[in-house]
Order: structure tokens, then sequence, then C-alpha cells
């Protein structure tokens, strides 16, 4: 089995594909996705809901992860996530704390500013 | 415990004592402080304003990081925490994550993701 690290390297690539259905592999039934300024997604059809609406209109996404440490059952990386929306590029600092059960991201949580999002998207 | 491990504990449970020249003490001369949805303080100077304003301007008067998971590997050490803090008799929990780059000891990079809004509404309720 891969390691965790290796499993979060490898869902931080599959963004770029844009493929839900592909993201959706990586996760637990129960899992819970929280981007911290917005309401958890507990369970998978609450993730996919996310994930969808995340997707919607988006050309191109990219992780960069400039820091990632895998102890345990748990990942952490410090990203810059950039996103391009039509004529509309942002880039997003991000910290996500990934917890495992068996080869699956069990929780998914990702720190940033709400505002930074906000206006990049309105900007 | 990675021996960068053990200067994020110090530096946190100093940071609970709301000592300035303690803490001023854990960096490195050229380092960098940045609570990611403001302006990074770069160098001394400037990281003794940013807490000097916490402590002084915003009369923080209790902090206590709570720390849930802290991962360390080499000179970089990640936690995720809840920080909860006093400010002008107000007390907020605000959920962060901090990076740390640790050189000789002494912290060259504190870097905090946290929500900014979160914090501000938190100050104004």
């Amino acid at each position: 089995m891969a390691s965790n690290d290796q499993i979060v390297k490898d869902f931080n690539d599959a963004w770029a594909r844009l493929n839900v259905d592909e993201l959706m592999n990586y996760f637990t039934e129960d899992a819970v996705y929280h981007n911290i300024p917005m309401r958890p997604a507990v369970g998978t059809a609450s993730i996919r809901k996310v994930i969808t609406s995340l997707l919607k209109g988006v050309n191109a996404i990219r992780f960069e992860v400039h820091h990632q440490i895998s102890i345990g059952n748990v990942v952490m990386n410090e990203r810059t996530d950039y996103t391009e929306m039509g004529e509309k590029k942002m880039s997003l600092p991000v910290m996500g704390v990934f917890e495992f059960e068996n080869g699956k991201i069990k929780a998914w949580r990702d720190y940033f500013d709400m505002a930074t999002f906000s206006n990049a998207l309105a900007g | 415990m990675t021996t960068s491990e053990q200067v994020v504990n110090d530096f946190i449970a100093t940071f609970g004592k709301l000592d300035l020249e303690a803490l001023m003490s854990f960096f490195t001369e050229d380092a960098v402080y940045h609570n990611i949805p403001w302006p990074a303080a770069t160098g001394r100077n400037a990281i003794r304003k940013v807490l000097e304003g916490f402590f002084k301007d915003m009369s923080m008067t209790a902090a206590k990081f709570e720390v849930r998971y802290q991962l360390a590997s080499g000179n970089i050490v990640m936690n995720e925490r809840v920080d909860t803090l006093t400010i002008n008799g107000k007390k907020i929990s605000l959920p962060v994550t901090g990076v740390f780059e640790i050189e000789n000891g002494k912290i060259k990079a504190w870097r905090d993701y946290f929500d900014a809004a979160t914090f501000n509404e938190a100050m104004a309720a």
C-alpha cells in the first residue's frame, strides 16, 4: 500500500485532472472535509457536492506543495493552490491537515483566509 | 521529539507568558513572522512591533495555544492548533495551522494560517 505521504501527493496531483469521481475515491465513506472558514462537509455525498461546486467553471487547478510532513496517520502540508476560472487566475496560500484510515482520507481540513479567496474570485 | 520541535514547544509555552523579551530571544535576526492574511513582518524589529501590537495595542492579557497535531521533520515543524486569546477582556478561539522553520535552534520563519474574518468578527462581537 502506498504511504499516506504518497497518497496525499497523488490526491494533490489528481485535482489537476478536475475529475470528481477520481477525487472521491480517496475518501472514506464517513470522511469529513472542512474548509475551516466554511461549514464542514460530512460524508461522501456532502463532500461530492462541495467538490463539484468548487470545480464548476474551473479551467485549471494546481496545488503547489512547499512543505509536507507525514507521521503516523496524519499528513500536513503547506501549499499554494492555483485556480484558473475563465480569465481569472487565483492563488491561495493554504495549510492542509489529512487524517488517514486504511489508506483513505478520513478527514481533510484546509486553513486559509476566506477574504483572500473571495476577493480573488471577485477581482 | 526533534530539537526543532522542542524549540516550538518552548516558544508556545513562552507565548502563554506574554513575555515579549523572552519571545524575541527565539527568533533569528532575519526571521520572518507572517500571519498569512496580513503583511509579513521581516526582521526582529518588525516582529517586535507585531508582538507589541498584540500585547499592548490590542491589550492581549492571555494566550493559550492548544496543539491538536504537531509534525516535525528536519528543520520544519507544523502544527494544527486552537489559539485561545483574551484581547481587550474578550476571549476568542481561533483555529490555526502554523509552520515553523528552525535554524540553529532559533525560529527563522513562522507562518500562521487562519481566517482573518473569524478573528475580526470574534473581536467585534
